[in-house]
């Protein structure tokens, strides 16, 4: 096969998968296999080596063999279930756990599984109970909490939880290793301990805040909340944007804050404990600041 | 070796090799050839990665008559080679605790 013809079939193969950077990658082969034939090798010898054009896209983009993609296993039709929640109680290990808003007055779970690993989903009365259950208990704890040390991010299971757009629900989670990300999500009350996990909050409207962590970073934009916010981290960093707010308590030895309020309504009273590292703080509207430091920098800015 | 570990291990690889100069495709794998076999597919997705996440950047240079792409390391990308040594040192103490516990 001539260089052109292989480029041809791997355009065709990006084509069938409906993959948009075609472009960019047919460019990115061509140049390889014409500075490899610039080195020394023969065109044949440089497509041989290259693979059948299905095998780059495969690496490229995960398999298309069905069996072989993440699956999300779908709880079955459990409408009679999981309406009428009002609490969400969530446990998990390494999970990376999506919340989403949902048009459906449900709450649905979905989530890949394999032998080690799955989530139990439990109820009571009101509370809704998810909880990772781990067959080699310790074992993906200690991997996970490795491999993140050493690569930055580790979340091998991923899980969605759909919540019903129109009903307020309080959310308690508790988490190791995964992450976290909530967006657009109206709560009652969001609570979170975490060891390793960062949080992704956006655009969520609430009535209180607390979150806990020992790593794991914070990081909190567009957020309404008609109560306070109060966060305590060893060295998570908190950044946080929010629109409104009453008041926001944060005690760290070594996690940096940045706080953004802005336009809020109402007075805040914003305290800050911190041992180390610097701070922070802009806003708009009538702020109360509390700050306790040791050895840090202090940064503010308040358009009035 | 454990693919996560290994990917994270590339990426700084990837970028290390663009420390004293810039580099192209072919000249990546190449350099990075001693250390590890990285295969064109393997390079491209953390190419772009690289480059999404502001650790390098891209340009084209005419060569012999068609385009070469060179790529060149940002401040952000040396950021995260720093971060790399420093989670490895980490690491480390990890491995000599493990080692040392095994010898008693």
């Amino acid at each position: 096969m001539k260089r052109n013809e292989y480029l041809e079939t791997l355009r065709r193969e990006l084509e069938s998968r409906n993959i948009e950077e075609i472009e960019d990658i047919l460019s990115y082969f061509e140049e390889m296999i014409s500075d490899r034939v610039e080195n020394g090798e023969s065109e044949e010898e440089v497509i041989v080596s290259l693979g059948s054009a299905k095998k780059i896209v495969d690496s490229l983009f995960g398999s298309s063999d069905k069996e072989k993609q993440i699956k999300y296993k779908e709880t079955e039709v459990l409408d009679d279930i999981y309406t009428g929640v009002r609490k969400i109680d969530l446990q998990v290990n390494t999970y990376h756990i999506e919340f989403i808003a949902d048009d459906t007055d449900a709450v649905r779970v979905e989530f890949d599984e394999d032998e080690y690993t799955s989530l139990k989903i439990t109820r009571n009365n009101d509370v809704l109970k998810i909880e990772q259950e781990d067959s080699v208990k310790g074992f993906d704890q200690l991997f996970t909490s490795l491999s993140k040390l050493f690569v930055g991010k580790v979340s091998s299971h991923r899980a969605k939880i759909f919540l019903p757009e129109n009903e307020i629900l309080d959310m308690h989670i508790s988490d190791v290793n995964g992450d976290l990300d909530i967006h657009n999500i109206v709560a009652g009350e969001i609570f979170i301990e975490t060891i390793n996990g960062d949080m992704e909050i956006e655009r969520c409207r609430c009535g209180k805040m607390k979150i806990k962590s020992v790593n794991g970073d914070a990081d909190m934009k567009d957020i309404v909340l008609e109560g306070s916010f109060r966060g305590e981290s060893v060295n998570g960093d908190f950044d946080i944007d929010m629109l409104k707010c009453e008041d926001i308590d944060i005690h760290t030895v070594n996690g940096d804050v940045d706080i953004l309020v802005d336009g809020s309504r109402r007075d805040a009273d914003i305290r800050i404990h911190k041992i180390m590292k610097d701070t922070n703080i802009s806003g708009e509207g009538r702020i109360r600041l509390h700050i306790d430091t040791v050895s840090g920098d202090i940064d503010w800015d308040f358009s009035r | 070796m454990d693919i996560q570990l290994k990917r994270g291990s590339l990426d700084v690889c990837v970028l290390a090799s663009l420390l004293n100069e810039d580099s192209y495709g072919y000249k990546i794998i190449q350099s990075l050839s001693p250390v590890m076999d990285i295969s064109e597919s393997t390079l491209y997705p953390i190419l772009r990665r690289l480059e999404s996440n502001g650790c390098l950047t891209s340009y084209s240079v005419e060569h012999n008559g068609r385009l070469r792409k060179f790529y060149s390391i940002t401040d952000d990308g040396r950021e995260k080679i720093r971060e790399y040594l420093l989670d490895f040192k980490e690491l480390m103490k990890i491995y000599e605790y493990i080692a040392e516990e095994i010898k008693k």
